[in-house]
């Protein structure tokens, strides 16, 4: 490595001349001052002297069916669909970002650095992994949807009836089994904290499994499965053959999750096909 | 310009102290009269912004939202008509008949309920769609729900949640029937949603 780096040796840039060189300040930051000055009075003087034609747009009592973040956040709405706000919005995301950046603290193993698919079984693990991420994740979704129960129901006739009524989507386990009161409100606190609100104060056990309980054990149990699968059958065999597979799936995942939530959700964010989705401005008598 | 000084020495001098005298008493008063109009602004401006500030508490004769809202009697549904969106108090009017929109059975005998549309989740406005099936969210059979355009939170016509990530059923406002059929909603008055919605209906007669 040493010889490679003198046998090219690299060519020093040479010295310029003043008068071939452009004054950046003050020419040219200068014009720059005054163009954003400029720019600034005018519409400052503008939005002064002119209301923006926003009309309904601005009218906070109209909201649009169904109502979208930006595309590339369709992802976060897609999630929050399916669990705790707090948990969807802020804490899944940030954990996560914090095990991506682990990940070279996790696969200090410097062979086969920068290269792709670099260990024997990296093909088959992000294409299996992807598979799984995609396959999952849109299963997921359709099951949160209703959408599972009800083509079993309309396709092949098969219905559990009310029994299995709860095994519809994540919401039907909280509203469709019998749960005795006092799971409803478990007291875990030994003494009453009155800044707390109420709900914080009395563990609502069938919300809790519904909103955190499940989200977080399919969340972190399905790719520790996945990775566990693929090392008994001796596809994982280095920890990098494991972050392979992890981060395949999160790939497929991720753009599963903002295609759905782009290209598939109509109104109510009903699951939909692309061309029935339809957005209403939400103004009322005109929906 | 010379020979006009020339022409009248006596009188110069004391006309140009008197000059420089008066020129120092304005400028003096040029720099009081800043003094105070620097301090009149900042008055002036930290007053109004405290003036703003303090009238977030004027919660003595709110109208509007947050004050109590009348309610005519024709924009009253029937029972068991479609709930009627009252603008001017944020709120759904639902008239429920019977046991209609207790989905989860704890006992409703029907009334009117109002509904506070924003969403207990992440607060979008909730609409009305009267045609949703209720089949696609568990209760088949049950047509018209409230359903969040935001995350899909599907709510019955008490406001019952059965489906989506929001975390309770959607708020109530305290409501009274009048003598003339009218109703009063407190819309100040909200109460966070519960199991027990239904119950909180109010019986009319109107």
């Amino acid at each position: 490595m040493a010889t490679a780096v003198v046998a090219r040796p690299v060519a020093r840039p040479q010295s310029r001349n003043r008068d071939e060189e452009v004054l950046v300040w003050p020419d040219l930051v200068f014009i720059e001052f005054i163009a954003a000055m400029v720019f600034t009075i005018t519409l400052f003087a503008l939005s002064a002297l002119m209301n923006a034609p926003l009309l309904d747009q601005a009218n906070a009592d109209v909201t649009p069916n169904p109502s979208k973040a930006p595309w590339y956040l369709l992802n976060l709405q897609e999630l929050l669909l399916h669990m705790n706000a707090g948990m969807a919005g802020v804490i899944v995301p940030t954990i996560w970002l914090v095990i991506m950046g682990a990940f070279p603290y996790f696969d200090r193993d410097h062979e086969g650095q920068g290269v792709w698919f670099g260990t024997e079984g990296a093909v088959r693990l992000t294409v299996v992994g992807s598979l799984v991420g995609f396959i999952g994740t849109w299963g997921l979704i359709l099951w949160d949807s209703g959408k599972i129960a009800f083509f079993l129901n309309d396709w092949f006739g098969l219905s559990g009836g009310d029994t299995f009524r709860f095994l519809e989507n994540v919401r039907s386990i909280q509203n469709q089994l019998p749960w005795p009161e006092w799971s409803r409100s478990i007291t875990y606190l030994p003494f009453n904290l009155k800044i707390l609100d109420q709900g914080f104060q009395h563990l609502d056990f069938p919300a809790w499994l519904v909103e955190q309980g499940i989200p977080t054990a399919v969340l972190v149990g399905l790719p520790a499965l996945m990775i566990y699968a693929m090392w008994k059958l001796g596809w994982v065999v280095t920890r990098r053959d494991a972050l392979i597979a992890l981060f395949s799936g999160f790939i497929a995942a991720y753009g599963v999750l903002t295609l759905t939530g782009t290209a598939f959700r109509g109104q109510g964010q009903e699951l939909v096909f692309p061309w029935e989705l339809k957005v209403s401005e939400g103004i009322p008598g005109q929906e | 310009m010379a020979q006009a000084e020339q022409s009248s020495p006596a009188a110069r001098p004391a006309g140009r102290i008197e000059r420089a005298r008066q020129t120092e008493a304005r400028k003096i008063a040029r720099r009081s009269f800043l003094r105070v109009s620097v301090f009149a602004g900042l008055t002036l401006s930290v007053g109004a912004m405290v003036a703003g500030f303090l009238g977030f508490f004027n919660r003595l004769k709110p109208t509007g939202f947050g004050g109590v809202v009348t309610v005519p009697r024709v924009s009253v549904p029937a029972p068991g008509a479609e709930p009627s969106r009252i603008s001017g108090g944020k709120f759904w009017l639902s008239n429920l008949q019977g046991a209609e929109g207790d989905v989860l059975g704890v006992g409703g005998t029907g009334g009117l309920l109002a509904l506070y549309w924003k969403c207990p989740h992440l607060g979008c406005t909730v609409p009305w769609n009267p045609s949703f099936n209720g089949a696609a969210v568990n209760f088949p059979g049950v047509t018209g729900w409230f359903r969040c355009p935001c995350h899909g939170s599907t709510y019955s016509r008490a406001g019952i949640r059965v489906y989506g990530p929001a975390p309770r059923p959607m708020d109530t406002m305290a409501l009274s029937v009048n003598g003339d059929g009218s109703l009063s909603v407190n819309t100040g008055k909200i109460t966070g949603g519960g199991a027990d919605n239904p119950l909180r209906a109010v019986p009319y007669n109107g």
